[in-house]
């Protein structure tokens, strides 16, 4: 009797006697954003810690988020909302990338602004339908298809919403091949579809090492707000381009990158517990979120048209949804629909230019949305 | 819903200029490397 007892006293004091539905329907959200990483790929670098983290946050009495004591707190603590994480992410991504195609032919930049129209459209739609302006900013800036750039925002306007921003970012990232193709048929002919692009001209050494301290000096001063994500990824990009700092070049793209990464998913994911994300709400965060995605797609792609009409030199319309930032998914996407009408027609390097572009848009969307707003 | 427009339109505006002054500043860049790179040619 007494084993009985102690038997029980000890399943009492347990996590599985405070066990509730919530928390189980989250483990099965966190178990499926594992298995997509696993056994489909998609975006594994980030949806496997956040799904990991959505389950370790729903175990009772673990107490991992909890203020100033849970361990997945203090990450959160101290590497989001403090800042540290989403920028160190920009310096990483600074230095993979290569403005060389923007810089060869720099008119395409205009394309990553159409593509953040997305942005504006989902943020004025989602406040319509009953979303304050905070959270609908959070939300329009899915569209821009950026991760740190999302979660930067979410944490500062609305940390209530950033787990479920971050999945529906990263999840849709995912399936960029899978939702921008038919809007990018749809709103193109063949005949568009088969445009070639004119030879990139070579981009010197000395402006590449110009233009990430011209860049961060123009756009920081214009949208100060920016300042943390667009100052790190252009320090990034300068390490790469300068060629005299190479060790800090590869730790920037490796290891920093690496371990930043880990310490980005596993808080996000951690703040998505039962009551948090268990919301009539959500299903709109995610709804809107793929609705922006597919307006920021058509937008790039209808500005390219519409420069078209002004242009001398035509421009291959799908260039335009290259526009949102995705890197480098969305430019492969527009290779593989533009080589499908013509098989000769080399894209990739060409949306390059309103790729990475897209990626300085959406910073410059988000500064805007936080002078505002904040 | 009036500040909701405001925030729309400064924010595609803003976007653009951002990108504008982005572009000017490239133009700029590459027109002085340029001549840069042809004035050692000469010599």
């Amino acid at each position: 009797m007494i084993l009985i007892q102690e038997t029980l006293s000890l399943f009492k004091t347990s996590g599985f006697f405070f066990v509730t539905p919530g928390m189980i329907v989250m483990w099965a959200i966190g178990f499926t954003l594992i298995y997509l990483a696993i056994a489909r790929d998609y975006e594994p670098l980030l949806l496997l810690p956040i799904g990991f983290g959505i389950v370790l946050a729903n175990l009772p009495l673990a107490d991992l988020m909890k203020p100033h004591e849970g361990l997945l707190w203090r990450f959160y603590h101290y590497g989001i909302q403090w800042e540290i994480i989403p920028p160190l992410i920009f310096l990483g991504l600074g230095a993979l990338t290569d403005f060389g195609p923007m810089l060869a032919r720099p008119v395409l930049i205009f394309l990553g602004a159409g593509a953040q129209a997305g942005v504006y459209i989902t943020f004025f739609i989602a406040y319509a339908i009953g979303f304050d302006l905070k959270e609908a900013a959070t939300i329009g800036i899915i569209g821009g298809a950026d991760g740190p750039t999302t979660i930067f925002l979410a944490t500062k306007l609305a940390p209530h919403m950033l787990g479920s921003c971050a999945v529906a970012a990263y999840s849709y990232m995912a399936l960029v091949p899978i939702i921008q193709p038919p809007i990018m048929k749809l709103l193109t002919t063949k005949e568009e579809r088969c445009i070639k692009m004119r030879k990139l001209r070579k981009v010197s050494r000395l402006e590449k090492v110009l233009f990430p301290m011209c860049s961060a000096l123009v756009l920081i001063l214009l949208v100060p707000a920016s300042a943390p994500l667009m100052a790190m990824f252009m320090i990034g990009n300068l390490f790469r381009e300068a060629k005299v700092v190479e060790r800090l070049n590869k730790a920037a793209q490796n290891e920093l990158l690496n371990i930043v990464t880990i310490f980005l998913g596993l808080p996000v994911g951690a703040t998505m517990n039962a009551e948090a994300f268990l919301q009539p709400k959500v299903i709109f965060i995610f709804f809107l979120g793929l609705f922006a995605f597919m307006i920021s797609t058509a937008t790039g792609l209808l500005l390219a048209k519409l420069m078209n009409l002004f242009t001398k030199e035509k421009i291959n319309p799908l260039l335009g949804a290259a526009g949102v930032s995705a890197v480098p998914m969305a430019a492969r996407v527009v290779q593989k629909v533009g080589a499908e009408a013509d098989k000769r027609n080399y894209l990739l390097m060409y949306a390059m230019g309103p790729n990475v572009a897209g990626v300085i848009g959406t910073v410059i969307a988000a500064g805007i949305f936080l002078t505002i707003l904040q | 819903m009036f500040e909701a427009v405001s925030v729309f339109v400064a924010g595609i505006s803003g976007v653009f200029l951002g990108m504008g002054l982005l572009y000017f500043s490239i133009k700029i860049v590459s027109a002085v490397t340029s001549r840069l790179n042809s004035d050692e040619g000469e010599k």
